[in-house]
């Protein structure tokens, strides 16, 4: 069995590994390099102003906002609300 | 019908030739994997699984690399401008890699000479094993413009010489008569023979020189490396080709009976040292018993060797590897991995002994495959930002050491004072923010009707 699954896998990533290969690299990946004295200066600036906490907390309110407007609207296709 | 059955031979026909490019498209790669398992199994006498196993890894190990190297002249051919990047232009490249036009293409180019790989790309390698009647005869690799061509010619007895050459679909041989430090008499035989399909083969050219009678012969004959009938000892697919020509249209008066060696070419120095040793076939010294098991530990490779770069030093190569006499499953260098080719057969080794392993890494490996390639690469690019705005905390320390107008300029701030009232600074800026976030939350919301 566990053959058979990594046959398997094997299969799926030579076949994932070609049709990928076909594919560019990623135009970020220089860009995340150039960007490394940026994280020395953004660790300072978060010494001051918690940007990470409040990117965090952003997050959640945004998905619960999003999760309210689903609600929302599957409450309107009840006809719970208007 | 009849005419489906040409299409038919020829389709086969050119995925016997370009097997390599043919295996990158993914309708015929299962149907090449079966030929190539098949004559893997034929070629090799091997003792266990696990060196079949190797064996035919090392095979699909070339045609990976090949697939690249095809996949970047689709791209490239499909580039109207060199060196200029385009999506359209690789998005032809590709299709036409893809659906099999390439192959078309391939042969297309290859038979006007459009190619534009060096011959640096091939492996220059000899791929032949010669045996002559005399063992001071020589050789030396003629470069020819294209991958896949090349061309040997070999020094025989009484200044003929023996040309075998191979182009991107005939290969063939030639006799030529040099009168020693002449230019060339004439040939005596040219056999072009459609198509090849031997990666190796061992030729013996044995030249039946009658001075005093009206005509003489040169027998070529040729072995196929890989035995046809595995029952008989010699079961190996052989080819004879006799010539005669008359003795008297060539002045052999002055020719000495023992030719001088040629040296090897310097640039080829470092794949082909001297001496190079002539062995018989199938050799004696290396393969006294063909039923032995040839594949041990360390079974030889099977395949066509990888392209070796020109400036690897001599040094890289270990004498033996050169020197000793090639069989026919030796006959092939050991290719020269790539770094990340080298590291595969130990990671292969790890995950043998251990299964759950390998089965644990496939998440890893697809990870890696994906993370990098644009646009799935998308969710870890913006991870990868926002980690820059996740930096942790530290805290500004200003140091300035400079020379000003020749005046040491020497600033040092520390702004340790800080610390015990920074952490109640950003509590309140996180309270302020959530705050804010609340206050607006009935605006975008809008609230309830």
């Amino acid at each position: 069995m566990q053959k058979i699954f990594d046959w398997m896998m094997k299969f799926l990533y030579e076949f994932v590994s070609i049709a990928v290969g076909w594919l560019p690299e990623s135009p970020f990946s220089e860009v995340v390099v150039e960007l490394t004295p940026f994280h020395k200066v953004m660790s300072w600036i978060n010494y001051f102003v918690p940007v990470g906490t409040m990117l965090a907390i952003l997050t959640t309110y945004l998905a619960a906002v999003f999760a309210w407007y689903g609600v929302r609207w599957i409450l309107r296709l009840a006809k719970y609300i208007d | 019908m009849r005419k489906v059955a040409h299409y038919i031979l020829i389709f086969f026909l050119l995925v016997g030739v370009f097997s390599d490019i043919a295996y990158a498209n993914p309708l015929l790669k299962p149907l090449i994997k079966t030929v190539v398992k098949s004559m893997v199994r034929k070629s090799s006498r091997v003792t266990t699984k696990t060196a079949l196993q190797k064996a035919e890894e090392r095979w699909f190990a070339r045609f990976t690399r090949e697939q690249l190297e095809d996949l970047n002249k689709a791209v490239q051919r499909a580039e109207p401008v060199a060196g200029k990047e385009g999506w359209l232009k690789t998005a032809i490249g590709i299709s036409l890699w893809i659906t099999g036009a390439d192959l078309v293409l391939d042969v297309v180019s290859e038979l006007t000479g459009d190619g534009t790989l060096e011959f640096l790309d091939m492996p220059v390698t000899p791929r032949v094993s010669l045996v002559s009647h005399t063992s001071d005869t020589s050789s030396v690799l003629a470069p020819l413009p294209h991958i896949g061509n090349y061309k040997t010619i070999h020094r025989l007895p009484y200044g003929f010489t023996f040309e075998s050459y191979r182009y991107p679909i005939w290969e063939g041989h030639k006799v030529t008569y040099y009168p020693v430090l002449r230019s060339p008499k004439g040939n005596i035989s040219k056999k072009p023979i459609s198509p090849y399909g031997r990666d190796t083969q061992v030729t013996k050219v044995k030249i039946d020189l009658n001075l005093n009678a009206k005509e003489s012969s040169i027998i070529i004959h040729r072995a196929d490396p890989v035995p046809v009938d595995k029952s008989h000892p010699d079961g190996y697919r052989h080819d004879y080709d006799t010539f005669r020509f008359p003795t008297s249209e060539f002045d052999l008066s002055n020719v000495p009976h023992v030719p001088r060696s040629s040296p090897v070419p310097e640039s080829y120095k470092d794949i082909w040292q001297e001496p190079i040793t002539w062995v018989e076939f199938p050799d004696p010294s290396r393969f006294p018993n063909p039923d032995e098991a040839i594949l041990q530990s360390q079974p030889v490779p099977l395949s066509r060797p990888l392209p070796m770069p020109m400036s690897q030093s001599s040094s890289q190569l270990s004498p033996p590897l050169i020197q000793r006499p090639l069989t026919h499953l030796e006959s092939q260098p050991i290719p020269q991995l790539l770094p990340q080719q080298q590291s595969q057969p130990q990671t292969r080794v790890e995950a043998e002994g251990s299964p759950d392993r390998e089965s644990r890494d496939w998440s890893h490996k697809f990870k890696v495959l994906v993370t990098k390639k644009f646009p799935f690469s998308l969710p870890w690019d913006v991870h990868k930002m926002f980690s820059f705005l996740l930096a942790k905390p530290v805290r500004p320390d200003i140091v300035v050491n400079q020379t000003f107008m020749g005046m040491p300029f020497t600033f040092e701030h520390k702004f340790e004072y800080l610390d015990s009232f920074i952490a109640f600074f950003r509590s309140f800026i996180v309270i302020s923010f959530c705050l804010f976030l609340i206050y607006k939350t009935r605006s975008l919301l809008g609230g309830a009707k």
